[in-house]
């Protein structure tokens, strides 16, 4: 087991690695200068004022030597300041920004797992059954069709304008107020965790309904194991390995599902951080934004290899 | 008819209509009754992008700013926008934004998609295992945060959305063509190909890719979803087509900060989205049963 997760720890560096090379290339090829939007407006910036803030910011130098300096810092936790909020580095916009979509991404998971975990299992335990047959097409279709920020939108409709029981947009740190923050969360939970939990319930169904009909699982039913003991033993602690895998990719796309949720919700989270950034063309925050969120589905992808390899030890010879 | 006579093109005509026609009449009698439903919604939407003008009431850019924010009316019936612009009108030609980003997505990721992957599959060797590394690193990543970055290059243009979101997609198409390329490469009739004197362009494109069509085709569809999906979402943060261009997605973004006043303007355009999503995915359905079969 060591040995397979020291081999899955190094494959990941080079990943990094280039990913790095490609966000920088991409943001610099940003059209535009950046000094310009540096200096003052008024009065009227002078040519010389423009050179001396592309210098000192190091935009006159080639374009490796940019990189590697912004690597070197990159490396020692010196993410630059920003251009935008002059008041902030970036590093500090960031740091305070990843516990606010932690947030996000937690809650749109729960939700993801508490819908599809009853309703997959019971599907799949009986694949001919109303439930597996008439209720996850529609389901699974509607789950597919409706695009998480409409869905948001909705559900602000409902519960906020008609009922008018949960807050519009907003957020609250859940160690700060942990009732306020509950309720700030439940609706981009919802928005975020509904595309999730149809990819899941699909999974699961699939999953367990396979190895109820395995030959192993007759015979615990034919030894006279009480059913509880079958499901949970026997049928659930197989048919999730493959899951598991799948929840832990899935995590990715929950990332990029924040990006979007954020906006809908007025959240002040790493999503919304980056549109606008994008927006305000601050390419040090842009760029920072653009390196979490690849490690963040790195680090995903990471985690369902190794929880594969634990899961499953076949998997660790090859 | 044939036989080596000289055929009678009316008669060729025809016979050729009757053809299609027992084609059409036998899928018809396969499809269920939510594919049809789903087939003609599509046909809708097609002659939304089509021919909009026919069937909106209005110019979808035409402002009438002393008539803002006004509700639903016999002259407007979904009523107007923050400027004024009739809301109907808007959301029949978002439809041509919308399916036009997702042919030109489509088409992007099957040209690229399909081409690199029956090359991958097909020579094999080094060059396979580097690009498909690649592509299993690249089919990892969230599509809207890569076209994100790669729209804050781009700048906000309809042609290059599409086909950003085209790129974003052909991981997909690519590791459908390749798996497909990897196992019939080997067959026997490959090898006759080749020992009748096919070049290897001929095999891949005449010989190999042939047997990726269906795949293809439901692969397409589900990117046309995505595509769909990814240009509404994007539009909606400020990031995808550019106003005064209709998208539901931007539409959304605005209509929801009237939604004290006027709740359809944030509700409307996602339902043309949805409908144009599900439609889709019950032809889809219907090809994927059709082809197990």
């Amino acid at each position: 087991m060591r040995s397979y997760v020291v081999r899955r720890l190094l494959g990941v560096i080079p990943a990094l690695f280039i990913g790095s090379i490609l966000i920088f290339l991409i943001i610099h090829l940003i059209p535009g200068d950046p000094a310009v939007l540096l200096v003052p407006m008024s009065p009227p910036p002078t040519q010389e004022l423009i050179a001396e803030v592309r210098a000192a910011y190091g935009f006159d130098k080639p374009l490796y030597e940019q990189y590697l300096i912004w690597l070197g810092k990159l490396l020692r936790g010196d993410l630059g300041d920003s251009l935008s909020k002059p008041a902030w580095t970036v590093a500090e916009l960031i740091t305070k920004k990843i516990g606010v979509t932690l947030h996000v991404t937690a809650g749109a998971f729960l939700v993801s797992v508490l819908i599809s975990l009853p309703l997959g299992i019971r599907m799949g335990l009986n694949p001919d059954g109303f439930l597996a047959r008439r209720v996850l097409p529609v389901y699974t279709g509607i789950g597919f069709a409706i695009p998480p920020f409409w869905l948001g939108i909705l559900l602000i409709l409902f519960f906020s304008v008609f009922l008018g029981i949960l807050p519009t947009s907003g957020f609250r740190s859940i160690t700060e107020d942990p009732i306020q923050s509950i309720r700030f969360l439940i609706m981009p939970s919802l928005a975020g965790g509904i595309s999730g939990a149809v990819v899941y319930t699909n999974f699961i169904s699939a999953s367990v309904s396979e190895i109820a009909r395995k030959e192993f699982i007759l015979a615990a039913i034919a030894k006279g194991l009480p059913q509880r003991r079958v499901v949970y033993r026997h049928i659930l602690k197989n048919a999730l390995i493959p899951v598991v895998t799948v929840a832990a990719l899935q995590l990715g796309t929950t990332v990029g599902g924040a990006v979007v949720t954020e906006s809908v919700f007025g959240i002040p989270g790493i999503g919304r951080l980056l549109v606008d950034a994008i927006t305000a063309r601050d390419y040090a925050v842009v760029q920072a934004d653009f390196m979490v969120l690849i490690c963040a589905v790195m680090l995903a992808n990471l985690l369902a290899d190794l929880l594969y390899g634990w899961l499953d030890p076949r998997i660790r010879l090859d | 008819m044939g036989g080596g006579g000289n055929p009678d093109p009316g008669t060729a005509v025809v016979a050729a209509g009757r053809r299609v026609l027992g084609v059409l009449g036998q899928t018809a009698k396969r499809m269920k009754v939510a594919e049809w439903l789903g087939v003609l919604v599509l046909v809708a939407y097609l002659l939304m992008t089509l021919i909009p003008g026919a069937l909106a009431t209005h110019d979808p850019i035409e402002q009438d700013i002393l008539n803002r924010l006004a509700f639903p009316s016999a002259e407007h019936w979904f009523g107007t926008d923050e400027l004024g612009r009739d809301l109907f009108s808007r959301c029949i030609h978002g439809a041509r934004t919308s399916i036009r980003t997702a042919v030109i997505a489509v088409l992007f990721s099957l040209i690229v998609g399909a081409t690199g992957g029956l090359f991958s599959g097909y020579v094999g060797g080094r060059l396979d295992e580097i690009l498909a590394r690649t592509n299993d690193i690249l089919v990892s990543f969230p599509g809207i945060i890569i076209a994100m970055a790669l729209i804050a290059v781009t700048g906000r243009n309809p042609i290059v959305l599409a086909l950003v979101i085209g790129l974003v997609n052909t991981p997909a198409i690519f590791r459908v063509t390749r798996a497909v390329a990897l196992q019939v490469r080997v067959l026997p009739y490959v090898d006759a190909a080749r020992s009748a004197g096919a070049s290897n362009l001929y095999i891949m494109f005449r010989t190999v890719l042939p047997n990726c069509t269906t795949e293809m085709f439901i692969q397409a569809l589900l990117i046309a979803t995505r595509a769909i999906i990814t240009e509404s979402s994007l539009s909606f943060l400020g990031l995808g087509i550019p106003p005064p261009n209709p998208s539901w997605g931007a539409m959304l973004n605005t209509g929801r900060n009237y939604m004290k006043r006027m709740v359809w303007y944030g509700v409307i355009p996602g339902v043309f989205l949805m409908g144009l999503i599900l439609a889709l995915q019950f032809v889809s359905r219907y090809l994927r049963r059709v082809s197990r079969a």
